[in-house]
């Protein structure tokens, strides 16, 4: 089975490679880290990803604006969202970590691995 | 008339009918020959009504006499020979005055000694009549003023503690407005902590996830060291949360409502106070327009605030002029301070509350300031300089945006109140015209 691809856009340089050493561990996933929001659809246009874990607080563009983007991209508005902000918090969050808020699926900071794993995988089966 | 009105109305009403009434009078004097002549120049005297005349021939006894807690039995006025067997001199007076604190005092006296009648004067007795001058004309007329400004005094002293009461509690709200200030930025500051302290969480929880994955190169030890890591991060967490709680304590009730109703609410909370400043309102209401979904009581208390602002700026009265009507926002000149999540976006359909005032708008090197807490053009005491960063606030919280601009001809300043529109809700029609949606005629806004 070939590996999912996961782009990350968050300006957090270090959270960001976490995320992606947790995900390569799973031998899963091929992650993609892009820190500068502005960047952010370009490089999906270069990666293709099949899920994007997108920050919603970021200087400059900011999540709402890059979704807004990646919206208006034919090819990128098919790709499922999963914001992973510091709005919301886990106490807030139902049963599977997530919280609908906006018309946006978000997960809290700070998430569990396992917890965003398995939104990531229930995100990538719909999609299917 | 109220006995209770110490107005400075209520107490000229008060000296002309007491100068009617029949005052009770004290005389403290030893001297039977200087008391019968007291009571001759009394008998004789042409008052209107004649006062009764009570004796005590010694301090001990007078104060006996001023202590009686019948009501019938106080005395108006009191006529003191300093000269007592049990007392002599100033402590004469200083003794009875504190007995009877709101009766006025006349001093005769065998004394001509000015310094001393001054000095009595000076503390409270209402007169210092030398004994070998009085007659019935003049100890009449120093028993009718005696009790007129004793009256008078009673009166002020009265006004004076409702003044200080006044001002007390005035200072205490002052200080609460502080305090609920303070709170507010606590808020405010709690929040951003809180948001800025979940990142490097979130970089914590991942670190302690991966190395949990690569538990096979852990000892014991380390494995029990990433439990307390996790343990300290969930504790975090939770007070994060909590701190959170706390500055949401202002959380709206939301639901879909037409500005128009809500405008017309908040205008007739304020008409009284409009005629009274000889405001004239022009209402130019847009029809049919999209309800937003907002706060009811927390949006009318903005309009108010702003009703009354406009009113504020002409003192003299004037035109006020209050639009409603609906636009689409052309661009937005990005603020980096404002980070909504659902904030006014370029393109939006928004909905418009604008207040339009004719005063002479705000000093350009003020209006950068207008929006911090407890910054006020007004004069003192009639603005506490809170009201427009509430607006602001509570419009931010429904993610709209508060403008406040001067604007030529005619002079003046005008406010909007820009709410999202929300096409997802329909109003009952009643609420809102016909029912149509006008968007297709909706005005296109400056740039926010």
């Amino acid at each position: 089975m070939s590996k999912k691809r996961i782009l990350i856009i968050d300006d957090d340089v270090s959270l960001t490679q976490l995320v992606k050493f947790n995900l390569e561990a799973t031998g899963d996933y091929e992650v993609r880290i892009e820190n500068v929001s502005s960047h952010a659809i370009e490089t999906a246009l270069q990666f293709h990803p099949n899920l994007i874990l997108l920050d919603y607080i970021m200087p400059g563009m900011d999540g709402g604006d890059v979704s807004l983007k990646l919206h208006d991209d034919p090819v990128l508005r098919r790709v499922p969202i999963i914001m992973v902000t510091a709005l919301v918090s886990n106490r807030e969050a139902a049963e599977d970590g997530t919280v609908q808020r906006s018309g946006y699926l978000m997960v809290a900071k700070p998430i569990k691995f396992e917890k965003l794993k398995h939104c990531i995988e229930q995100q990538l089966a719909e999609a299917a | 008339m109220n006995r209770n009105d110490i107005s400075p109305s209520g107490i000229l009403q008060q000296n002309h009918t007491l100068q009617k009434a029949p005052a009770r009078i004290l005389c403290v004097e030893d001297c039977d020959g200087d008391y019968f002549l007291v009571e001759q120049y009394l008998r004789d005297a042409a008052f209107d009504h004649k006062p009764t005349l009570h004796r005590a021939t010694t301090l001990a006894q007078g104060l006996v006499m001023l202590s009686t807690e019948d009501e019938n039995a106080h005395f108006d006025v009191i006529l003191l020979d300093l000269s007592l067997p049990d007392s002599f001199g100033p402590d004469t007076y200083y003794a009875l005055q504190k007995a009877a604190p709101h009766t006025a005092v006349t001093i005769l006296s065998g004394n001509t000694d000015h310094e001393l009648a001054l000095a009595m004067v000076q503390s409270g007795a209402q007169d210092y009549l030398p004994k070998d001058a009085l007659s019935s004309d003049l100890l009449m007329r120093s028993v009718l003023y005696a009790v007129e400004r004793q009256r008078m005094r009673t009166g002020l002293e009265k006004l004076n503690d409702k003044l200080k009461r006044a001002t007390s509690e005035l200072r205490s709200a002052q200080m609460q407005l502080i305090q609920a200030e303070k709170l507010e930025s606590l808020g405010r500051l709690s929040a951003g902590v809180a948001h800025e302290v979940k990142n490097p969480l979130g970089v914590l929880q991942m670190g302690v996830d991966y190395l949990k994955g690569q538990q096979a190169g852990l000892d014991a030890n380390g494995i029990q060291v990433l439990t307390y890591m996790q343990d300290a991060i969930t504790r975090a967490d939770t007070i994060i949360y909590d701190m959170l709680n706390f500055s949401r304590s202002d959380e709206l009730e939301m639901r879909p409502l037409c500005v128009n109703t809500l405008t017309e609410a908040a205008l007739r909370m304020v008409n009284h106070d409009l005629l009274k400043r000889k405001v004239k309102v022009i209402t130019e209401f847009t029809t049919s327009l999209p309800p937003t979904l907002a706060d009811h009581g927390k949006l009318e208390q903005v309009l108010i605030n702003l009703l009354m602002n406009a009113a504020q700026a002409m003192p003299e009265g004037g035109l006020l002029k209050v639009r409603t009507y609906c636009g689409q926002i052309e661009e937005i000149h990005r603020n980096e301070g404002l980070r909504h999540m659902e904030r006014l976006h370029q393109g939006d359909e928004v909905v418009v509350i604008e207040v339009r005032d004719h005063g002479p708008g705000i000093p350009e090197d003020m209006i950068g300031h207008i929006f911090e807490p407890f910054f006020t053009t007004k004069p003192t005491g009639e603005g506490t300089g809170l009201g427009l960063s509430v607006a602001k606030r509570i419009v931010e919280l429904h993610s709209g945006n508060l403008q406040i601009s001067n604007v030529d001809n005619p002079l003046g300043v005008r406010v909007r109140v820009i709410l999202k529109a929300d096409t997802k809700f329909s109003l009952h029609p009643e609420h809102n015209g016909n029912g149509q949606n006008n968007m297709a005629r909706a005005t296109a806004l400056p740039p926010l």
